[in-house]
C-alpha cells in the first residue's frame, strides 16, 4: 500500500496552501496518506513498453490509480507522442529494453532536450543488473522499477512531478522575490 | 440452484490453479484490474499473451534448430517471453524459462558453476544445447498445459454469468 509517515511543515505558496499533519494529530496507529491533502492534479503519463499484454497491464494498473495513459509500443513511437504536445505529458514509464530505440536511447534524447528533460522520466525492467540502473540513474532518470511493478509502485509517480514542479515552481519564486525586492530599492532610491 | 452451482465450481477450479503452482499473485492483480468499466479484462490480457507469446516460442525454435546456437539470441528471446509470462502469473512457464536462461548463460561460458567449460569446451557445450532442447520442451508443455487449464476456467466463469468472479479475501 502507498501510505506513508508525513512529517510537519506548512507552506504558502501564492494561493496555495499546502499542509501536511503528522500521525499525532490523527491517531497514533494510523497513517497518513499525502494525496489526500494534497491539491488534485491528473497526471498524464506516457507509457513505453513493447510487450502486449505487459503493457496493457501497466496501462490499467496506471488508469486505477487515475493517471491519464498514453501507451505505446516503442520509443521512436514515444518521442513521436512526446512531440505533437497533445498530451501535455506529466511522466514517463518506460521499459528499457524496447524496439526501433532503446528506453536508453529514448531517456538520452530527452535528458538533452530543452524543454522535456524537466519530464522525470521512470525506467523499468525485469533485469535487475546494478550495472544498468547506475547507468540509467546517471544519464538522469528519476527512478528505477524492477519488474513485476505493483500499483503501489506506481500509485507513488505523482510524488517525482511533485518535487520537479515543487522545486521549479520554489526556485521561481525565490527569484521573483528577489527582483521584486530590487526593483522596490531602486525605485526608493529614485525617490530621493 | 445452477448459479450457485456454477459459481462454486469456478472458485474450485481458480484456487486448484493457485494451489497446483499454475498461477501465481500476479494473476490476481489482474483480476483486480477487472471491473464494471473492463469486464473480461483477465481474459483479454491472457488472449494477447498467447497469441503474442507464440510468435516467441516459433523464434525460439527456429533459433533451437540451427546447427550452432546463438545462446546471446536464444537468451534475449526467453527473456522476452519470461517477461511477458511472469506479467499474466503463468508461475510454472517462468520457472522453467529461468532454468532455459542459466544454461543459455552456461552456454556462454557463464552461470552455473558446474557446468565448467575450461578444458571439456565441445562435450559441455553440446551438454548445454542438449540441456537448453530438453528444457524448452518443458516449457512448451507447461504453457500448453496452463493454456488449456486457463481455457477451462474462462468458460466456467462465462456459464456462470457476469460479476461471478470469485473474491478470496486477500
Amino acid at each position: 500500500m502507498g501510505e506513508v509517515v508525513v512529517s510537519s511543515s506548512s507552506e504558502e505558496e501564492e494561493g496555495m496552501v499546502v499542509e501536511f499533519e503528522t500521525e499525532k494529530d490523527i491517531g497514533s496507529s494510523e497513517v497518513v496518506r499525502w494525496e489526500e491533502f494534497l491539491p488534485r492534479m491528473v497526471l498524464s503519463v506516457l507509457l513505453v513498453e513493447a510487450d502486449d499484454s505487459t503493457r496493457q497491464i501497466i496501462a490499467a494498473l496506471l488508469r486505477k490509480c487515475s493517471y491519464r495513459v498514453a501507451a505505446v509500443p516503442d520509443g521512436l513511437m514515444a518521442w513521436e507522442t512526446l512531440k505533437d504536445g497533445h498530451h501535455n505529458i506529466d511522466l514517463i514509464l518506460t521499459e528499457v529494453e524496447l524496439p526501433s530505440i532503446s528506453g536508453y536511447a529514448l531517456l538520452t534524447l530527452v535528458m538533452e532536450h530543452d524543454v522535456y528533460k524537466n519530464i522525470p522520466v521512470i525506467m523499468m525492467s525485469s533485469h535487475d543488473s546494478i550495472s544498468m540502473v547506475l547507468n540509467c540513474l546517471l544519464k538522469g532518470a528519476a527512478d528505477f522499477l524492477i519488474k513485476p511493478v505493483r500499483k503501489n509502485e506506481l500509485r507513488n509517480l505523482w510524488q517525482h512531478v511533485w518535487k520537479r514542479q515543487t522545486v521549479c515552481f520554489t526556485f521561481k519564486l525565490v527569484l521573483f522575490i528577489f527582483l521584486a525586492w530590487f526593483v522596490f530599492l531602486h525605485m526608493i532610491m529614485e525617490v530621493y | 440452484m445452477e448459479r450457485t452451482r456454477l459459481r462454486r465450481q469456478v472458485a474450485l477450479t481458480r484456487q486448484s490453479l493457485f494451489d497446483q503452482g499454475f498461477l501465481d499473485e500476479q494473476f490476481i492483480q489482474l483480476e483486480d484490474l477487472q471491473d464494471d468499466a473492463n469486464p473480461n479484462f483477465v481474459e483479454e490480457v491472457v488472449t494477447l499473451y498467447y497469441r503474442d507469446s507464440a510468435r516467441l516460442i516459433t523464434n525460439i525454435e527456429k533459433a533451437l534448430e540451427k546447427n550452432s546456437l546463438d545462446f546471446n539470441k536464444l537468451d534475449g528471446f526467453m527473456h522476452q517471453f519470461k517477461g511477458s509470462s511472469s506479467s499474466i502469473g503463468a508461475k510454472k512457464v517462468k520457472a522453467e524459462c529461468t532454468l532455459f536462461r542459466e544454461y543459455c548463460r552456461a552456454g556462454n561460458g557463464e552461470g552455473l558453476p558446474h557446468l565448467s567449460v575450461q578444458g571439456l569446451n565441445g562435450f559441455a557445450w553440446i551438454h548445454t544445447s542438449c540441456r537448453c532442447t530438453r528444457t524448452f520442451q518443458q516449457i512448451k508443455k507447461e504453457y500448453a498445459t496452463l493454456k488449456r487449464k486457463l481455457e477451462a476456467y474462462f468458460q466456467v466463469v462465462r456459464q456462470a454469468g457476469p460479476a461471478e468472479t470469485a473474491c478470496w479475501p486477500k
